[in-house]
C-alpha cells in the first residue's frame, strides 16, 4: 500500500488515488495529420520504464486533483510530486 | 514410557485451576497458561502427527511460531480451524483438537511404512511423475491429497465477527521481548505514539523462560514494571496475541490480533471481534522480532523427542513441564548448555552434552560440568533410535580433528529428550519483506539484517545480538533513535543491569557428517513439515538447479505452513556448499507475507455479505419500490427495481404487463440513478464539442441533445442526453454505471490536457430525483398532476426542457424518451423525490398507471433499437459499427475521432449492430449466444458475432434480439445460426435493429 | 403540502444498543436538510473572495483541508478552486451573492438534496471511524478547524471536525444521498463493540 503525497492534501493512502499511467504524453494538436503509426504511438505505446517513471495520479478519493509523481517502478520510492502541467524535475546528477 | 510429567512447582501456569480438553478423541487436562502442546507434553503425549510425504511420526520440535510438526485441526463444525500450531494454541476449557495428518494412523509403528515410501518419493517427485500424461494427475491427486492430509476448511459459515483498525503511529515496535520492551519504553518516554505488538499472550519474549535477572529483580518482575509504565501512557497501544504478519511499501504493516481465541468458541461476547486486522502506517519501525533456534541436521533427526534447546527450556521454565526422564543436549554453541541446566533443574537425568566443537570452554561449560553432566567435546549425534513412543536412544560419534568426517562411532545412549541447538537464525522476515536484503555473518553463523530500505531498524537478537545485556541496550537505542527520527527529542535511557543470558561462541554446522554406510539408511531432515532432506537438496544440485528459488520449488523446502522457519537456512547452506558458493552468493529465498498464516475471516473483516462487501446505493424512491414488492437488479452499486410482480406473477408475466401498459397507457420509471454532471463556464460548449462526437455549439438554452463519448481509441465509452440550461451552463447525463468514470474522465482532460478551458464540473447525480413518465397518456397524466407550464407539443416539443412546478414541487421536465413513447422526465430536489412519485401515482389511478422496472425498460428500448452502452457495446464498438454515422461530426475534432479512420476501425467487415428475428417467434435467444454462418460439425466453427440483447416483446408478440455481426449492415435478410450451449442450432434472419415505429411517430407526437 | 424526506428518514426511531461490557460510547445522528452548496471559482481573483465575504460574511479557506466559519455558514476546502458551503436548514443563498458573482467564471450548485450529514460523537468515535478510515484522526493531527475528504466504507465522504457540539467533540461526515443508508448501517455495525445511541434526525 503506497503512501502518496497529494500536492494539496499531503500524505494519503493509495486507496484514495487512481493511477493514470505515464505522464507527459501530450495529445497531438492535429490528429488528422498523423499517420496511423504516429497516432498509435500516442495512443498505445508507452515507455514501460524500469526505474524512475513519471506518472499521473488523481486524488480521486480526496480533492479530485490530477498531479504527477516520479515513482521508481522497482522500489516504489516516490522521489518527487509536482502539479499537472509542470515539467518533471531535473534528474539529480 | 518417556517419563514426561508436570513439575511440582514453577512455570507461568495457574495450578489452582484445571482445564479439561480432548485431543484425538481422548480426554486430557491442563492449566490456564498452558498451550495445547505444553499440556499434552506434560501428560506424556509425544506423537503429534505424521509428516507430509513419508508419514513418519512426528513430535513437537519448538514452542512457538516455528513449530513445523504439531499442526492440529482445532474445534468443531463452524468453529473448526485447520493447520494451527499446538505450540501457539492457548488452552481453554472444552478445547477439542485433532491431528491433521494421522494417516494411516498416529500410533502406527515407526519404520514400517517410510522405507518403501522413501524410494517412491525423491525430490521433484510430483513434477517427474505427474507432469505427463496430464490425465495421471487427475487420477492420483485425490489419493495424494488424502495422504498429504493437511487440515480441512469448515463448510459452515463462520459464526464470529472479524474487524479492522487503521492506525498511524510514530513508532511501531514488533516483538515484546527484552529489546522490544526497551524500545517501546524509550520511544514512549520521548513522547512518541507507540504501538507494541507481540504474537504471544504475554509480553516478555525469552524473559518468560529465563532465570536471568534485570536491574536487580527477576526478569519477570522487570517485565511487569515496564508494562505498567507503558500501560499508563495514553500514547502507547499494547497489542498482545498480535502477529505483525506483513511489512509492505511505505512503512505500511499489517498486524493480526487474535482477541478471543483463548476463550474458546462461543465464550466471548459476540460483539467483540474474533480477530482484528490492524493496518498500521508507522513513521518508524523497530523490529525486535527475536531469533529462532536452528536445528542440527543428522540422521533420523525427526524422531519425536528431538526438540530445540530453547523449546526444552520453555516447556520446563514457563510451563512447568518435564518433557522426559532422560535427556541430552547436542549443540554447536554455548546457548545450548542452558537446556542442560534447565533439564537438571527440573530433575531430569541429563546424560550428556554433546558439543561438536573440539574444545568448548567458558562459563556455560563450567556450569554444566559443575552439575556433573558429562560434556563430549568434538562429538556429534549421528543417529537416533525410536520405539513406539518416539526417541529412546541416540547414537554418538567422534569427529575427526578438522570436524569434516566421522572418526569413530561411540555407541548408543539412553535418551528420551534430545535438546538440539545449531545456533540462532535472527527473525529477519519483516526486514526482508520491507525490501531489504539480509546478509550472512560468518562469525555469528547466521543471516543478519542488511541495510534498511524503509524506515526500520532491527534490535536485539533479530539483529544478531544474542546476549541479554546487549538486547536491552540495543532496544533502548533503537527506541530513542526511532522516536527522534519521527520528530521527538528523547533522552537516552539508563540500561538496567542484566545478570545471566550470556552468549558464547558458535561453530557453524549445517549438516553432521556421515559415512556412506549410514547416509543411505538414516535420513537427515531439513524441513520437517515437507520432509525435505539433505539428499533432496544435493540431488537438486546434481540435476542442475542453481537458484535457491528453483531448488525451493523443486524440493518443497520451506513450502509448508511454517515457511521453513527452522529448515531453510540449513538447506540454503547445504545448497551453497554443493554449488561451491558462499551463503551470500546463494542468498535466501524471498520472505513473503504472511509471517504465520492469517485466516480469510481476518482479511475480509466486516466487508462480507451483500450489505457490507460493497455499498448498496438507493434512490430517494427506494422505500416505495420495496413496499411495492419490487424485485431489484444490481446496476453498478445501485439497487434498481427490476420489475414489480403483482400477486403471483412470474417475471415474464410482470415484464410483459409493464411493457404493454407503457405502450398503451402510461408507465413510470425511477431514472434517478443516471449520472448527472453540472457543467459551467465560458468554454463549456467547446469542451462538449471535444468530448462528444456531435456538435454542441448551436444547442440553445431549453433544448437537449443525445451524445456519444468515445475513448481516444474511438470506442464508445458512454452516452447520454445533455441539456443546455443557460448561457455557458449545461447538465450532462451519463449511464448509471459510468457516472463516476465519466466525471473523472472529464476532470482529467480539463486538468491535465486543457487547463486553459474555463469550465467547472460538479456532480449532481444525487441531488436530482428523476422519474420518467412514458406512454400515450403521459401528457394527460402530468396535466392532472398539475404543471404550471404548457405541455402541448407545440409549446413543449420533443428534446425540449422546461423548468416550473409539478405537483407543487420545483421541477425540471425534459421531453426525452428511451422507450420510443411520448415521455417526460421530471427531475426534482431528491428530498422531494418520493413526494413527487406518490403524487404522480395518485393522479395516475384513472390511467391504471404502471411502474415499470429496468427489465421492461430494456425491452422497450430494444424494440426501438436503442443500444445500452456496456451491453450492446463492449469497448470494441464504434458509433459507425452501430450504424450511427449521423452522430459523428465531420467538421470538428473530438476525442477518438482520429481512431475512427485507423485501418482496423475503418474496415468493412467489422461487427455491426443488427436485429435478429428467430424463425420461431416464441424462441428467445440467450444473450451472449455465438453466431455462425452455417451449422457445422467440424471444429472450430468460425464465429461471426454474438447476441447482445434478447427479449420477448409482448407488444410485437414475438422475440427480438440485437446482435453484433461481421458485416451485418450489408447482410439484411440473410440468415445466421446461433449455436446454443445445449447443442441446439437456431436460425435467425438479420433485420434492422429497429423493430417498432421506425419513423418515431409515437415519441414525437407532434400532431397532438 | 409536499412532504420532504431526508436521505436517512428511514431511521426516525431512536435506537440504543449496548456494546461489550455495557459500553455506550458513541452516538450518531443525521443533521438533515442542511443547506449544501458546491462552490467553484478562482481564489486568485480577489473580487471572487471579496464577494463571498461581503455577501455572506465568509472568508473562504485557502489552506487545504481547513474550514472557515461565519455566523451561519461553514465553508470547507474541497480543492484549490472548490468549496462546500454548509448552512442551516433550508438556508438559501442571497440573490445578491449570485449577482455579485455575475461576470466571473464560477459555479455555484445546490446539492442540498444530494448530500446529508451524519454527526458522530462520544468517547469512542475515533475507534468506530478507525475501522475503515485510513486517515490519521489522532487529536494531534485532526483537530478543530480541520476537514478532510476521504473514502469511508467504499463511499467518498468529507469529514469535518466539530468542536462546538454541546455534547463534546464530534465529527460531521458529509455523504452523498445514495450512500448515506449504506454508510449509517456500516457505522452502526462498526459501533457494535463500543455500543451506540442513534438519535432522531436533527432538523
Ligand atoms: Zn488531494
Amino acid at each position: 500500500m503506497l503512501q502518496i503525497d497529494c500536492p494539496w492534501c499531503g500524505s494519503r493512502d493509495q486507496d484514495e488515488f487512481q493511477c493514470g499511467g505515464e505522464a507527459h504524453i501530450v495529445r497531438p494538436a492535429t490528429p488528422e495529420d498523423l499517420s496511423d503509426a504516429q497516432w498509435a504511438d500516442y495512443l498505445f505505446n508507452r515507455a514501460n520504464t524500469k526505474g524512475a517513471h513519471a506518472e499521473q495520479w488523481c486524488h480521486s478519493g480526496g480533492c479530485r486533483r490530477w498531479f504527477n509523481i516520479v515513482r521508481d517502478t522497482v522500489s516504489y520510492k516516490i522521489s518527487s510530486v509536482y502539479q499537472a502541467g509542470a515539467s518533471p524535475p531535473q534528474e539529480k546528477p | 514410557m518417556s517419563g514426561a510429567r508436570r513439575s511440582p512447582t514453577g512455570g507461568l501456569i495457574d495450578r489452582s485451576r484445571s482445564i479439561t480438553f480432548r485431543f484425538n478423541g481422548k480426554e486430557y487436562s491442563g492449566h490456564p497458561g498452558d498451550t495445547l502442546a505444553s499440556a499434552l507434553l506434560a501428560q506424556g503425549v509425544r506423537l503429534f502427527g505424521r509428516s507430509f510425504k513419508y508419514h513418519r511420526p512426528r513430535g513437537v520440535v519448538g514452542a512457538g511460531a516455528e513449530e513445523p510438526n504439531a499442526l492440529v485441526q482445532l474445534g468443531e463444525g463452524a468453529y473448526s480451524t485447520p493447520n494451527l500450531r499446538a505450540t501457539q494454541i492457548e488452552l481453554y476449557q472444552g478445547l477439542t483438537a485433532r491431528t491433521i495428518n494421522g494417516w494411516p494412523s498416529l500410533s502406527f509403528d515407526i519404520g514400517s511404512i517410510n522405507n518403501w515410501l522413501a524410494r517412491l518419493l525423491p525430490a521433484g517427485f510430483y513434477y517427474k511423475t505427474f507432469m505427463w500424461p496430464r490425465s495421471a494427475w487427475m487420477r492420483y491427486e485425490r489419493h495424494i491429497r488424502r495422504a498429504a492430509g493437511l487440515g480441512i476448511a469448515p463448510t459452515a459459515p463462520d459464526p464470529d465477527r472479524y474487524d479492522k483498525m487503521h492506525r498511524h503511529c510514530d513508532v511501531l515496535v514488533v516483538g515484546g521481548g527484552p529489546a522490544g520492551l526497551m524500545a517501546a519504553l524509550a520511544a514512549a518516554r520521548a513522547g512518541a505514539r507507540v504501538i507494541l505488538a507481540d504474537e504471544q499472550p504475554r509480553f516478555g519474549g525469552s524473559l518468560l523462560h529465563t532465570d536471568a535477572r534485570i536491574g536487580g529483580e527477576s526478569a519477570l518482575d522487570w517485565v511487569d514494571a515496564t508494562l505498567s509504565e507503558l500501560k499508563a501512557n495514553s500514547n502507547v497501544t499494547l497489542l498482545p496475541r498480535s502477529t505483525v504478519t506483513g511489512y509492505y511499501d511505505h512503512n505500511f504493516l499489517v498486524i493480526n490480533e487474535r482477541r478471543i481465541h483463548h476463550l474458546g468458541p462461543g465464550q466471548a461476547d459476540p460483539r467483540i471481534s474474533r480477530e482484528r486486522l490492524w493496518r498500521v502506517r508507522a513513521s518508524q519501525v523497530v523490529l525486535a522480532t527475536g531469533a529462532i533456534e536452528r536445528p542440527l541436521v543428522f540422521g533420523s533427526n525427526d524422531a519425536p523427542g528431538v526438540m530445540l534447546c530453547s523449546a526444552v527450556s520453555t516447556y520446563i521454565r514457563r510451563y512447568g513441564v518435564v518433557p522426559g526422564q532422560r535427556g541430552a543436549v547436542f549443540t554447536n554453541n554455548d546457548s545450548g548448555y542452558q537446556a542442560a541446566v534447565d533439564m537438571a533443574w527440573a530433575g531430569m537425568e541429563v546424560n550428556a552434552v554433546i558439543d561438536l566443537r573440539p574444545s568448548p570452554a567458558g562459563q556455560a561449560v563450567e556450569t554444566v560440568e559443575a552439575l556433573g553432566i558429562p560434556v563430549h567435546a568434538g562429538h556429534v549425534v549421528c543417529g537416533t533410535r525410536s520405539n513406539a513412543q518416539g526417541l529412546n536412544r541416540i547414537e554418538l560419534a567422534r569427529l575427526t580433528d578438522n570436524g569434516s568426517d566421522i572418526l569413530s562411532y561411540k555407541g548408543l545412549l539412553d535418551c528420551q529428550v534430545l535438546a538440539i541447538s545449531g545456533g540462532w537464525s535472527p527473525t529477519v522476515h519483516l526486514h526482508s519483506q520491507s525490501g531489504a536484503k539480509a546478509v550472512f555473518d560468518e562469525e555469528l553463523a547466521c543471516f543478519v539484517p542488511g541495510n534498511s530500505v524503509q524506515a526500520e531498524r532491527s534490535a536485539g537478537s533479530s539483529a544478531g545480538t544474542f546476549d541479554l545485556a546487549g538486547c536491552l541496550s540495543a532496544g533502548a537505542g533503537a527506541g530513542v533513535a526511532a522516536a527522534r527520527a519521527s520528530g521527538w527529542s528523547g533522552d537516552n535511557l539508563d540500561i538496567p543491569m542484566a545478570i545471566g543470558g550470556q552468549c558464547g561462541s558458535i561453530q557453524a554446522c549445517w549438516e553432521v557428517p556421515s559415512t556412506e554406510l549410514d547416509s543411505t539408511g538414516l535420513k537427515k531432515f531439513l524441513d520437517f513439515q515437507n520432509d525435505t532432506t539433505v539428499a533432496d537438496i544435493k540431488l537438486a544440485a546434481r540435476e542442475g538447479y542453481r537458484s535457491i528459488e528453483h531448488v525451493k520449488r523443486y524440493t518443497a523446502l520451506g513450502f509448508g505452513t511454517d515457511q521453513g522457519k527452522l529448515g531453510n537456512i540449513n538447506g540454503m547452506a547445504i545448497l551453497a556448499k554443493a554449488l561451491g558458493q558462499t551463503l551470500n552468493d546463494t542468498g535466501t529465498t524471498t520472505f513473503r507475507p504472511n509471517y504465520t498464516p492469517v485466516t480469510f475471516g481476518a482479511i475480509s473483516g466486516r466487508a462480507i455479505g451483500e450489505d457490507k462487501f460493497d455499498p448498496i446505493r438507493k434512490s430517494a424512491i427506494h422505500s416505495w419500490h420495496a413496499r411495492q414488492g419490487a424485485e431489484f437488479e444490481n446496476v453498478g452499486q445501485w439497487k434498481r427495481p427490476w420489475y414489480y410482480p403483482r400477486d403471483g406473477e412470474d417475471m415474464p408475466t410482470a415484464v410483459n404487463r409493464e411493457c404493454t401498459a407503457t405502450r398503451q397507457g402510461v408507465g413510470v420509471l425511477d431514472a434517478s440513478t443516471l449520472g448527472k454532471i453540472d457543467i459551467k463556464g465560458p468554454d463549456a460548449a467547446e469542451f462538449l464539442n471535444r468530448l462528444y462526437t456531435n456538435r454542441w455549439d448551436k444547442l440553445q438554452p431549453g433544448r437537449c441533445r443525445y451524445g456519444f463519448m468515445l475513448g481516444e481509441d474511438g470506442m464508445i465509452m458512454d452516452d447520454g442526453v445533455t441539456t443546455c440550461l443557460g448561457p455557458d451552463h449545461y447538465l450532462m447525463t451519463t449511464t448509471t454505471g459510468g457516472a463516476a468514470a465519466v466525471m473523472g474522465w472529464m476532470e482529467r482532460w480539463l486538468q491535465t490536457e486543457w487547463p486553459k478551458l474555463k469550465v467547472f464540473l460538479t456532480s449532481v447525480t444525487d441531488h436530482w430525483s428523476v422519474m420518467s413518465v412514458a406512454g400515450p397518456r403521459s401528457r394527460q397524466l402530468l396535466e392532472d398532476v398539475g404543471c404550471d407550464f404548457d405541455l402541448a407539443a407545440g409549446a413543449f416539443p420533443f428534446m425540449a426542457v422546461r423548468e416550473g412546478s409539478v405537483a407543487g414541487i420545483a421541477a425540471r421536465v425534459s421531453r426525452i424518451s428511451f422507450s420510443g413513447e411520448l415521455a417526460f422526465e421530471v427531475s426534482v430536489d431528491a428530498n422531494f423525490g418520493l413526494a413527487l412519485w406518490e403524487a404522480v401515482m395518485e393522479a395516475g389511478h384513472r390511467f391504471d398507471i404502471t411502474p415499470y422496472g429496468t427489465e421492461a425498460m430494456h425491452v422497450l428500448r430494444a424494440e426501438k433499437g436503442y443500444v445500452i452502452v456496456g451491453q450492446d457495446t463492449d469497448g470494441s464498438v464504434t458509433p459507425l459499427d452501430l450504424g450511427m454515422q449521423w452522430i459523428v461530426s465531420e467538421s470538428k475534432d473530438f476525442i477518438g475521432k482520429r481512431s475512427l479512420s485507423r485501418s482496423d476501425t475503418a474496415r468493412d467487415n467489422r461487427k455491426q449492430l443488427v436485429g435478429l428475428r428467430t424463425s420461431d417467434p416464441q424462441q428467445v435467444l440467450p444473450e451472449g449466444a455465438q453466431l455462425v454462418n452455417a451449422p457445422s460439425e467440424s471444429r472450430p466453427v468460425p464465429m461471426i458475432g454474438h447476441v447482445s440483447s434478447s427479449y420477448f416483446s409482448a407488444n410485437l408478440g414475438r422475440s427480438i434480439a440485437l446482435a453484433l455481426v461481421k458485416g451485418g449492415a450489408s447482410r439484411m435478410g440473410g440468415t445466421v445460426y446461433a449455436q446454443l450451449m445445449d447443442g441446439a442450432i437456431v436460425p435467425a434472419v438479420i433485420t434492422s435493429a429497429v423493430f417498432l415505429d421506425p419513423e418515431n411517430e409515437r415519441q414525437r407526437q407532434e400532431a397532438v | 403540502m409536499n412532504t420532504r424526506f431526508s436521505p436517512l428518514s428511514e431511521f426516525t426511531t431512536p435506537q440504543q444498543r449496548f456494546g461489550a461490557s455495557d459500553r455506550l460510547d458513541c452516538w450518531l445522528e443525521e443533521q438533515a436538510f442542511l443547506a449544501h452548496f458546491n462552490l467553484r471559482g478562482d481564489p486568485q481573483h480577489s473580487d471572487f473572495l471579496e464577494v463571498l465575504d461581503e455577501q455572506i460574511g465568509l472568508r473562504l479557506p485557502l489552506v487545504a483541508n481547513t474550514v472557515s466559519v461565519s455566523q451561519q455558514w461553514r465553508s470547507c476546502w474541497l480543492g484549490p478552486d472548490e468549496w462546500l458551503l454548509l448552512g442551516p436548514k433550508s438556508k438559501e443563498l442571497p440573490e445578491t451573492l449570485m449577482a455579485g458573482l455575475n461576470g466571473m467564471h464560477y459555479s455555484l450548485v445546490d446539492l442540498s438534496g444530494g448530500q446529508t450529514v451524519i454527526r458522530i460523537g462520544g468517547p469512542a468515535w475515533r475507534d468506530v471511524l478507525g475501522s475503515a478510515c485510513t486517515l490519521d484522526l489522532h487529536p494531534r493531527t485532526f483537530e478543530a478547524g480541520r476537514c478532510a475528504q476521504t473514502v469511508l466504507a467504499h463511499s467518498n465522504v468529507l469529514l469535518i471536525h466539530v468542536d462546538a457540539d454541546e455534547r463534546g467533540e464530534a465529527l460531521d461526515i458529509v455523504v452523498r444521498r445514495s450512500f448515506a443508508d449504506h454508510l449509517l448501517r456500516w457505522l452502526i455495525d462498526a459501533a457494535m463493540e463500543v455500543g451506540f445511541e442513534l438519535h432522531r434526525p436533527r432538523t
